[in-house]
């Protein structure tokens, strides 16, 4: 029979590969593992079964460094989140065949979209599958308390993320002390959504006021594992409000998405923790300040009362006096006109009398004989007070005649 | 005497003489009775009306 050395027959399957596939493919598959070595990545690519995990399909790949080099400067950051493993990709590959290594696709160019997009369709289902259940907003609606003080860190042990996180809150400016405990998981690779899925489940046994998920500082950021369904789902059911630090530039996980806040950073987690107490403690003081302008405020009011209560007192008592001593005076003056008149009556009455009296004893003088002589109206009494010629008016008991002076004499 | 006292007389000797009660002898001693009592009304009057009236101004 003939025979063929494997050299041979390799050599023959080479050409023909050649011959048959000239130019490169666009393929698509899923990356089943990824590893890079001298520069170069190497791929195990898989493909899967429709509705099963079985794989149907297998291949090695490889990107070699001066073809990673080009597809670094085409697609910058996008190559990192491209080339994970569980990926699905399309990629445009050569078909190489050596006689010793066997066959190999030899990846030229990547469509970065096209996972990228399948990436953001798979999120998006998830989201919207979450939605449908009415848990996407449960973590973000919980009330996360006035102040944080006892945390659930979920990390990797010796991650970079943790120990930044640690010394961002131990070197706060004010001094508030948080109460840090690990609950270690992994962060990355396909062990990832189901061990922090697991802490949660141990953490809501246990009351925290908040519990984060960090990490960070890695050179892939793998966040595959975070838009897994399952991790949602436990986020969101979590009682305990969830904050994510799991570092990313623009794109929301779902699990940023359904935790109550997500900030980019383990370091970001720390600071937002410490202002969330800072703000606390800054409206308390507010509210001192507050309170004591009220209450002084209410204070000087009750001493401008007070002022004028009293002036009103004073006023009306010296109304009252003012009163009183216009009474007094109204009195006063009354009683003076009365005695006045009192003795006006009295005097005119006495005059009166007096009259009458001079008018009897008159009258009785005329009776005894004597005369009333007069001059001019006035009485004479003695004859200094006449002189010879001058006419006078003798006035007896029953009338008057003139006279003329005849002769004076003592 | 006070002042009631000597008013009062006064005005019995003056009604007396209006009456023409007074006999002629009696006139006399009567109107010079009533002068005085007169002049001792008056002065009393006028001295009262002073001391009250010093006592209303000293308030």
């Amino acid at each position: 029979m003939e025979s063929y050395s494997l050299f041979e027959v390799n050599e023959y399957i080479k050409r023909v590969l050649a011959l048959n596939f000239a130019e490169a493919l666009w393929i698509r598959c899923e990356i089943g593992q990824l590893n890079e070595s001298g520069g170069h990545v190497f791929m195990d690519l898989v493909q899967k079964a429709e509705d099963s995990d079985e794989i149907i399909a297998r291949c090695e790949a490889v990107i070699w460094k001066r073809s990673l080099r080009q597809l670094i400067k085409k697609h910058k950051l996008s190559l990192d989140k491209v080339l994970m493993e569980g990926n699905e990709i399309m990629f445009k590959a050569e078909i190489d065949f050596h006689e010793r290594y066997g066959m190999k696709l030899n990846i030229l160019d990547l469509d970065a979209d096209f996972t990228i997009g399948k990436i953001l369709v798979k999120r998006s289902e998830v989201i919207q599958r979450l939605q449908k259940e009415g848990i996407l907003k449960k973590n973000a609606s919980l009330d996360l308390g006035k102040v944080i003080q006892r945390v659930a860190v979920i990390s990797s042990a010796n991650a970079a993320g943790l120990q930044d996180y640690l010394k961002q809150i131990k070197d706060n400016p004010y001094q508030y002390q948080i109460n840090n405990s690990l609950f270690i998981a992994n962060v990355q690779g396909d062990r990832a959504a189901s061990d922090i899925a697991k802490q949660l489940k141990k953490i809501k046994q246990f009351d925290f006021d908040c519990v984060i998920i960090i990490r960070g500082g890695g050179a892939r950021l793998d966040l595959s594992a975070f838009d897994e369904y399952e991790l949602g789902k436990e986020i969101a059911n979590c009682p305990i409000p969830v904050i994510t630090g799991i570092g990313h530039d623009v794109d929301e996980t779902v699990a940023d998405q359904v935790a109550h806040t997500d900030v980019k950073t383990p370091t970001a987690v720390a600071d937002f923790i410490i202002h969330h107490n800072a703000y606390f403690e800054s409206s308390i003081q507010q509210i001192g300040l507050d309170i004591k302008e009220s209450a002084g405020l209410i204070l000087r009011k009750a001493a401008l009362d007070l002022q004028s209560q009293q002036q009103s007192i004073a006023l009306s008592a010296s109304r009252k006096r003012q009163n009183a001593l216009n009474e007094l005076l109204i009195r006063e003056e009354h009683l003076k006109n009365s005695i006045r008149t009192f003795f006006l009556r009295k005097n005119a009455d006495l005059e009166q009398k007096e009259m009458l009296l001079e008018a009897v004893d008159m009258q009785n003088t005329l009776a005894r004989g004597y005369a009333i002589v007069t001059k001019d109206g006035n009485k004479i009494v003695s004859i200094e007070q006449l002189k010879a010629q001058d006419d006078l008016n003798i006035i007896l008991k029953d009338g008057q005649f003139e006279t003329i002076v005849k002769k004076i004499s003592k | 005497m006070t002042y009631n006292s000597a008013y009062e007389e006064l005005q019995s000797i003056l009604m007396e003489l209006e009456n023409d009660s007074i006999k002629i002898d009696d006139l006399p001693k009567k109107v010079k009775r009533a002068g005085e009592l007169l002049r001792f009304c008056k002065e009393k009057l006028r001295n009262s009306e002073v001391e009250v009236m010093n006592l209303m101004n000293v308030e």
